[in-house]
């Protein structure tokens, strides 16, 4: 059994739940949510509540705002989905799931900074939903960087 | 025996577990999506009126309205109903392709309903090009509807049957369709789409909406003043224009509220007319 066996599955030589992946998939869940969440705003046009240091619409319905007419929370959502149902895999001791997870967030976060940088450079306004998924992304990123981390040690 | 049917029974339930956890969120989105899309659509001003307190924002600074100014004129004449010497001035800037000017179209005829000839309303086209395939042949059907007389009943059927021509490759065959249905001598429809002076008229929105630093569409300005997205909603935009009305010493919206279609062509001011453009100077390159 190797160390980062262990680092994976929380436990050697059983199936126990790793607790990393289980936080990563948790926090996925955050940002499942809430992509999912701006996809309704996107095609029920209903205003999302947006603070005072914030333009939500000029960012919501920006042109960058679809992908081919499609709406990019839609494709958030995806990708948080699979990320969710990797990490979940890798809790219950699927290591290649795990480097699968590490492989997809390390492009989610290229693709998010490419959003924020939009939001600050081109669109000059921010949404804090999207702000809140680049954070999760963020964190996701941070969370396998931790676990790669963890099995040098 | 018993012990190994066991260990097997209990492994397998170990490996089907996860899946039936991602199962379980994928149908929990799915239907959770669902609840919230149908409860959203059913009260579409509700949530936003309760922005319109502390998160109301509006782009109201004095440059941005020397900027709106002085921005080029776009189309003249402009696509316009109601009141051309209104002391209120109603500026959208949309995209026939995009699903949310659908939306807040419907919610520019209720307005256009209540303050009908009290207020100045100007439709300027602002297709994205870059992410909507047929928003710009939209704006130009729209156009050459509008050189006879038919701006507005063809802007009702484009965004009303949105979903129709969106990503067709035949969208010129459906435009034709409804030209012939909003009653147009569709040749002529089919000649004005192919001419220069309905793209040019596109093209002068365009630079307009370009000059005002447009990101996104739809995006109102009611007497220059750039709304913020939450505040595309008909009480919001009353409140506004109500103000506006209220500074300029007219009366604010009436109580009564009826709901009537779509202007038609027949109810729109003469000077707004774009079959006009030929003739004008301003709508020509």
């Amino acid at each position: 059994m190797s160390v980062s066996h262990e680092i994976i599955t929380g436990q050697s030589n059983n199936q126990t739940v790793g607790k990393i992946p289980l936080l990563a998939a948790i926090v996925a869940l955050g940002g499942l949510a809430d992509a999912i969440y701006l996809t309704i705003h996107h095609f029920t046009a209903v205003a999302v509540p947006c603070g005072e240091s914030f333009d939500c619409g000029a960012v919501l319905n920006s042109q960058y705002a679809e992908i081919g007419g499609v709406p990019l929370a839609i494709f958030g959502a995806a990708a948080y989905f699979v990320a969710f149902s990797l990490a979940i895999l890798a809790a219950f001791g699927n290591r290649l799931m795990w480097t699968l997870f590490g492989a997809q967030v390390c492009l989610m976060l290229l693709f998010t900074v490419w959003l924020v940088y939009l939001q600050a450079f081109v669109i000059e306004a921010f949404c804090q939903f999207c702000l809140l998924s680049a954070g999760t992304t963020f964190v996701l990123f941070v969370t396998y960087l931790t676990s790669r981390f963890s099995r040098l040690r | 025996m018993q012990k190994q049917t066991s260990s097997n029974n209990s492994k397998s339930n170990n490996s089907n577990l996860p899946l039936a956890i991602i199962g379980l969120v994928l149908v929990a989105a799915v239907v959770g999506g669902w609840w919230l899309y149908s409860s959203s659509k059913a009260q579409p001003t509700t949530k936003s009126n309760t922005n319109s307190g502390a998160n109301k924002r509006v782009v109201d600074n004095e440059a941005a309205k020397a900027l709106y100014n002085s921005a080029p004129a776009g189309a003249q004449p402009a696509n316009m109903l109601g009141a051309p010497t209104a002391a209120v001035t109603v500026e959208e800037f949309a995209d026939y392709q995009c699903p949310t000017c659908a939306t807040v179209h419907t919610r520019m005829k209720e307005i256009n309903s209540l303050y009908s000839g009290r207020i100045k309303f100007i439709y300027r086209s602002y297709p994205l090009t870059q992410i909507h395939k047929n928003a710009y042949d939209a704006a130009v059907a729209a156009e050459a509807a509008g050189m006879q007389g038919k701006y507005w009943a063809m802007q009702d059927q484009l965004f009303t049957n949105q979903q129709a021509w969106a990503n067709s490759a035949e969208a010129r065959k459906t435009f034709d369709g409804y030209a012939d249905k909003i009653g147009l001598d569709v040749a002529k429809f089919q000649t004005d789409m192919a001419g220069l002076p309905t793209k040019t008229r596109v093209d002068a929105d365009l630079n307009r909406g370009k000059a005002l630093a447009i990101s996104g569409t739809p995006t109102v300005f009611i007497n220059g003043r750039k709304l913020a997205f939450e505040e595309m909603d008909v009480n919001t935009m009353r409140q506004i224009i109500d103000a506006e009305l209220q500074k300029s010493g007219s009366q604010p919206s009436p109580q009564s509220q009826p709901s009537s279609q779509i202007p038609t062509s027949n109810t729109v001011n003469q000077s707004a007319d774009p079959s006009n453009v030929s003739k004008s100077s301003n709508g020509s390159k």
